[in-house]
């Protein structure tokens, strides 16, 4: 039995239906480009995991159109699963080691490589399958636990302390901070944080509904792609990204990023087709309130 | 000189004289005396038009009588029945002259009168061998049998006497026409659509210088129409007769002396005409068969010709004229839609508003380029605004206050108009046309209101947020080799 055996169900267990349902995302160890690209040729074996996955996903999807079922994961999207794995594995401490500072580097290009090897969405149909399973992408946090004594303080990131550190509080002096990290700062005080960064907006991209649903984050920054305009210059992709982006909450902050990342279009056809996405949610109905 | 038959007698001295249930006196046979031929005659008269004679008739017996003394009498006599139906005719009798006597074979005695209630009895029985000893108050008097006169020849001798009053009564009628206007009649009736029909009688000569018998055309008519009962009555050759009983009819503007229907003496195989005037009565025996009068019209045949000439077709000329409205100052009736000029919408809209709820519910509304169709069953009233319709046909309307040129029926303008199905056909007043397909027509209160602004409130499930929680991410430490089997494809 090869090591790619049985990797998508525990990446379906730890990473894919905690990161839809809740729960804790606890990824699997560096899958790395060759081994991912092996283990999606696979098929899933964890029947109830994936029913909740998929229920999640067609609940998912059913808040922006009206569809029965889904398609299962494409390849595509299991490639960019074990990619935010890999993210994810990332920004871990234990990663590095004494002489592994260049590992995250190494394993963010495989994740970029992994993103590189999915395709942008060929159909609307891709598209909102893409978003169904990749919409809470930004929604993981990370909690990182500081612990002060009397003589230093070490943080420890997405991992319990060791109970050493905490013993004789008193004596020692020992405090502990918790802090919840969003996943865009996830590797903020690190060298590789463009890396990070980078990889991360490849991943977002992948996926259009969620990289415009998401367009007023602050990093990493929102840019036009030919996957989104692609995706709004239908009618019908369009539609369904105005749904997306009304279902928000957040659309006149959403608008306002589109708009100014309509500025930044290198190809003068393409503006007019973001500008009418930004007009369209400009104009949706504001509630009034008496 | 008669004894007055008294109460709970019991014993009468006439032999086959009884006392009935009532002790009235009555024998078998009843009798009636009378001096003559005419009082016989005025005793018929009088009874048959009240009577039948129909129980009498088996039994009936006309006799010429002669007395010793050599006069003549005449008698009628019958079975007596009842003491009922003796009162009757004794009744009769005083009326017109005569006697009634009650008797069986011979000796007959005098019926019961206002002076003996019970009737009579002889005192003395005459012994005698004559056919009949009769005995009243007044007479004892014994009679041979001279002859018998039959009801029916007696019947036959009496002239009708002229009443005009029977001119004018109306039903079925017998025309009986000389030889020679016989055939006038006959083509005159058919020409008349007369249902009647018809046979040719024949009698004997009246006299020896004729050497063919005479022939005379029967009609019977069942119901000769008034304007012909003139005509027949006083066209020469001609003679009407209105049927009594059947087998014998009355001419026209007589009657018989005799209720003849009360006489049932006649056959109806045979036919007796009496004729008024003096004329002898015209006995038809047995009556021909009578045949539908067109079965015996003429019929002339024309030229001869080898074969029949075929009509060529024509077509006919087309008398096509466009339709036309004309104002009339007829009431409207069925004022069922109308036509809101664009200008006038505004106007429309606002009355909307004072519209109660059953005139929007009913009211239908076709928006064209020309302006809006209002259509409402039962009435356009309650929309007092633009051009009114009134509906001639369930596809067409015409403008209120207009007829239409040439007054067709709706159903042909229908026909005109290619019968458009589905369509509903306005005339303007200037005849020209236009049609609203009936399913442009929504109702009034599907297109009243406008699309109001409505925000969406996007709602969520808030069981189902609070449920979900947020993904953690939690790294456990990777050992001393991490990246054992994270390798790029090569």
């Amino acid at each position: 039995m090869t090591e790619a055996a049985g990797l998508l169900d525990e990446l379906l267990d730890n990473v894919v239906r905690p990161l839809l349902i809740g729960g804790e995302v606890r990824p699997l160890e560096p899958v790395g480009e060759a081994l991912a690209v092996e283990a999606v040729s696979g098929t899933v074996s964890s029947s109830v995991a994936w029913v909740d996955v998929q229920i999640a996903r067609e609940t998912e999807a059913r808040k922006l159109c009206a569809i029965d079922t889904l398609p299962a994961l494409s390849r595509d999207e299991w490639l960019l699963l074990f990619a935010f794995n890999d993210l994810l594995q990332a920004t871990n401490a234990t990663l590095t080691g004494t002489f592994g500072s260049s590992r995250p580097d190494t394993l963010l290009s495989m994740a970029r490589a992994l993103i590189a090897r999915a395709s942008a969405p060929a159909t609307i149909g891709e598209a909102l399958a893409r978003h169904a399973t990749f919409a809470r992408l930004m929604a993981p946090e990370r909690i990182d636990t500081r612990v002060a004594w009397w003589t230093g303080s070490e943080t420890f990131r997405g991992c319990e302390p060791p109970k050493r550190l905490l013993y004789w509080r008193g004596l020692r002096r020992v405090t502990t901070n918790e802090e919840r990290v969003r996943l865009q700062h996830m590797a903020a005080d690190t060298d590789f944080n463009d890396a990070w960064l980078r990889t991360l907006n490849l991943l977002l991209r992948a996926t259009p509904l969620t990289d415009l649903a998401s367009a007023d984050r602050a990093e990493p920054a929102f840019g036009w792609t030919g996957a989104a305009l692609s995706l709004i210059r239908l009618d019908a992709g369009h539609t369904l990204a105005l749904r997306t982006l009304e279902r928000t909450g957040r659309a006149p902050a959403i608008a306002a990023a589109l708009g100014q990342a309509a500025q930044d279009i290198a190809v003068p056809e393409a503006v007019p087709v973001a500008e009418a996405l930004v007009h369209s949610l400009n104009a949706l109905p504001t509630v009034r309130t008496a | 000189m008669l004894e007055r038959v008294a109460v709970h007698q019991t014993r009468l001295r006439v032999p086959g004289i009884g006392l009935d249930a009532r002790g009235v006196a009555l024998g078998a046979r009843g009798l009636v005396l009378v001096p003559s031929i005419d009082r016989l005659v005025a005793f018929l008269a009088l009874y048959t038009e009240t009577n039948a004679l129909g129980p009498l008739i088996a039994s009936l017996r006309i006799d010429v009588l002669k007395s010793k003394l050599g006069t003549s009498e005449l008698s009628l006599s019958f079975d007596a029945g009842s003491s009922d139906r003796m009162d009757r005719i004794a009744e009769v009798a005083r009326l017109a002259g005569g006697f009634a006597l009650t008797g069986s074979s011979r000796h007959f005695v005098q019926y019961r009168d206002a002076a003996a209630p019970f009737g009579y009895d002889a005192p003395e029985i005459t012994a005698t061998d004559a056919a009949l000893a009769l005995y009243h108050n007044t007479f004892s008097q014994v009679y041979e049998i001279e002859r018998e006169i039959k009801l029916s020849s007696l019947l036959l001798r009496m002239m009708p006497y002229a009443d005009p009053s029977r001119a004018s009564e109306t039903g079925p009628r017998f025309l009986l026409a000389e030889e020679g206007i016989g055939g006038s009649i006959l083509s005159y009736l058919v020409r008349s659509h007369v249902q009647a029909k018809v046979a040719l009688c024949e009698w004997p000569p009246e006299s020896s210088f004729d050497d063919a018998p005479i022939k005379r055309y029967l009609f019977e008519v069942p119901e000769l129409p008034n304007r012909m009962l003139a005509l027949f009555r006083d066209t020469p050759g001609v003679r009407t007769f209105l049927p009594e009983t059947p087998g014998a009819a009355v001419e026209v503007g007589f009657r018989h002396p005799i209720a003849l229907k009360a006489c049932p003496v006649f056959d109806s195989k045979k036919l007796v005409l009496f004729c008024g005037a003096g004329g002898e009565p015209l006995v038809i025996d047995p009556l021909p068969a009578l045949g539908d009068v067109r079965a015996l019209t003429k019929v002339s045949l024309g030229a001869d010709t080898t074969e029949p000439r075929p009509a060529k077709p024509i077509q006919p000329k087309p008398i096509q004229i466009a339709v036309r409205l004309a104002p009339t100052l007829a009431a409207s009736s069925a004022v069922e839609a109308t036509l809101v000029a664009n200008e006038d919408l505004e106007l429309f809209r606002r009355l909307a508003y004072a519209l109660g709820p059953s005139a929007i519910a009913t009211t239908k509304v076709a928006v064209t380029p020309m302006g809006a169709f209002v259509l409402r069953e039962g009435g356009i009233d309650a929309v007092p605004v633009g051009r009114f319709f009134q509906r001639i046909h369930s596809s067409i309307f015409i403008p209120s206050g207009t007829t239409l040129l040439p007054a067709v029926n709706s159903d042909v303008l229908y026909r005109a108009l290619g019968q458009p199905q589905g369509q509903l056909v306005f005339f303007m007043p200037d005849a020209s046309a236009v049609a609203v397909e009936e399913s442009c027509f929504a109702p009034l209160e599907d297109v009243l209101l406008a699309g109001e602004q409505w925000a969406p409130v996007s709602g969520s499930d808030l069981a189902e947020a609070l449920a979900t929680s947020t993904p953690v991410v939690w790294l456990d430490p990777l050992g001393l080799r991490p990246m054992r089997r994270a390798e790029p494809v090569e």
